[in-house]
């Protein structure tokens, strides 16, 4: 019984005489889980790329010039959107540990995911450029 | 009181600090990870909305940013407490597996030689920009 | 008023092949029948083998606690109208989760007994029992304690919780919400003790706020903020045991 899978069933419907609701608080988690992992993954990326530096500036470059590529920029905006939100939801914890917003949970992962978005979309639109770039 | 009964008893692993210091490198990395990225990225963002940026980021570039007092002191903080932050982090996930978590000890101490070689080798890659 | 149909998940002690779902036409014999109603008419009714476990029929004594369309809840506390419409619908019934299944709908509650025991659950009077001890009704402390004593130990946040479900060996949502409870009331004399076994690598630093216990409770206990009540509790005397403010 140590793992169960049924722990991460979906379906569900909230019902008016059961205070269920929306289930944000365990979404709220498995995207912290979810984006707390990938952001370990590429942190590895990320040195193993900076440390090419150490090959000569010409193998950085070449490197660089790849990963400047559109789909690479859009890569990159997902990235942001990870940071973002793990963050966001990272502060919200935080506010728990404090005591703070216990009953506004719900409330509270709705703003991360429309902060995540709008900064996501902020991003994005500067790097428009670099994504349809000829 | 009576013990409970439990599949990773006596593994005395997940303690008050880690959760602790999660918390306090968590919210470090906030004021860090802002820095880092703006820097990295959109400091050039008026030259991008003028349009006169039309080069790619390259090392000239980077070394310019990367060379700079604050940007040294910033990178190398962030680069050990991201480390700590997210093995910490894998640690607190892979703990919840009963079978790591029998091993909590080995699989402890691999993480911070992990850590610790990763910290070694992204300063020596850090270095390139300063010496 | 339509028919609905009742789908229950089957396990039966003798089957090897494990659990398979079984429906079964019902009528709604009123728009105040309870999911506990439901089964009980297919018990008389269709199939006297269906095991279910239920007593007080009133939300009172905590032994009806399934899951109903995936979601934690007390079958006499969860009326079918609130999950179909009025021209019928489906209703799917399975047993609560991270406690093994004895038959059926009736799962074996050991697991979560013993953490409630591991955490201390037995209220120890202070100066050796003497009475009277009083917290009067518009206390502050009262106040405070009263939502975590209403638990009545039907599992259900047992069976809603993720961590759990991932570690059989995490006191889990109810044994550390009568831990603070305990804590909480001057007149227990646990006090430290208790902290510190709330504290350990099965209690409450395994808590990840996800809220799934609070949201499903049918005694609307806010159990994360018990958990969360405890957790600010051993930090400020950790911090204070640092700076030497303990004594
Ligand atoms: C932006 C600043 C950040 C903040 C405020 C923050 C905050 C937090 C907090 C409060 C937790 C604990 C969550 C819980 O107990 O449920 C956590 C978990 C975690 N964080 Fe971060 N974090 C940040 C950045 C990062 C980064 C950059 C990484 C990747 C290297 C990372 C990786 C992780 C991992 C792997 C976990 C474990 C997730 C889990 O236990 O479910 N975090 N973070
Ligand atoms: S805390 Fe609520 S959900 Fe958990 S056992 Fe008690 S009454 Fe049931
Ligand atoms: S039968 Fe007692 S609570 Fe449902």
């Amino acid at each position: 019984m140590a793992l169960s899978l049924r722990t991460w069933s979906l379906h569900g419907s909230a019902s008016p005489d059961r205070n269920s609701g929306t289930r944000a608080g365990w979404w709220a988690w498995f995207l912290q889980r979810l984006t707390g992992v990938a952001l370990v993954g590429y942190l590895f990326l990320h040195i193993l790329v900076i440390s090419t530096v150490q090959a000569g500036e010409d193998t950085f470059n070449s490197v660089l010039i790849v990963l400047q590529k559109p789909f690479f920029v859009v890569l990159d905006l997902l990235l942001i959107a990870a940071v973002v939100y793990h963050g966001l939801n990272g502060v919200r914890v935080l506010l728990f540990d404090l005591g703070i917003g216990l009953k506004q949970q719900a409330g509270m992962f709705w703003i991360c995911m429309v902060l995540t978005t709008i900064i996501t979309a902020v991003a994005g639109y500067f790097s428009l450029p670099l994504i349809f770039r000829n | 009181m009576a013990a409970p009964l439990t599949e990773n008893q006596a593994t005395g692993v997940i303690g008050f600090w880690p959760w602790f210091f999660q918390r306090i490198s968590g919210l470090l990395l906030i004021a860090l990870l802002a820095v880092h990225i703006w820097m990295g990225h959109f400091s050039g963002l008026r030259a991008v909305i003028e349009g006169s940026q039309e080069e790619l980021v390259l090392y000239s570039i980077v070394q310019q940013r990367l060379a700079q007092g604050l940007f040294v002191f910033v990178d190398f903080s962030l680069l050990g407490l991201v480390l700590y932050h997210g093995l910490n982090g894998m640690r607190n996930i892979l703990l919840e597996w009963p079978a790591a978590a029998r091993r909590a000890q080995a699989m402890t101490l691999g993480l911070w030689v992990l850590g610790a070689a990763t910290f070694v080798y992204g300063a020596w890659a850090l270095l390139a920009f300063i010496l | 008023m339509a028919d609905i149909t009742l789908t229950v998940k089957r396990t039966s002690t003798a089957d090897e092949a494990g659990p398979s779902w079984q429906s079964f036409q019902v009528p709604e014999i009123a728009e105040t029948m309870s999911v506990l109603d439901a089964l009980i008419w297919v018990q008389q009714n269709s199939d006297p083998t269906l095991a279910f476990r239920r007593a007080c029929r009133v939300k009172m004594c905590g032994t009806c606690g399934v899951v109903i369309n995936g979601r934690e809840g007390l079958a006499c506390g969860t009326l079918v109208r609130s999950l179909v419409g009025d021209r019928g619908g489906e209703v799917r019934v399975e047993p609560m989760r991270h406690l093994p299944v004895v038959r059926d709908l009736v799962t074996d509650p050991g697991v979560f007994y013993q953490h409630l025991a591991g955490a201390g659950a037995a209220f120890s009077p202070k100066d050796g029992g003497q009475e009277p001890a009083e917290i009067l009704p518009d206390s502050k402390e009262r106040k405070t304690i009263d939502p975590h004593r209403e638990c009545i130990y039907c599992g259900l946040c047992y069976s809603a919780c993720s961590v759990a479900g991932l570690d059989s060996g995490f006191l889990g949502p109810a044994a550390l919400n009568r831990a603070f409870a305990l804590v909480s009331d001057s007149r227990d004399g646990g006090g430290k003790q208790r902290l510190q076994v709330a504290a350990t690598e099965q209690g409450i630093w395994r808590c990840h706020t996800i809220f799934e216990c609070t949201a499903v409770c049918p005694k609307g206990i806010p159990i994360t903020a018990a958990i969360q009540g405890l957790k600010r509790k051993v930090v400020v005397s950790k911090l204070k045991g640092l700076i030497g403010l303990d004594r």
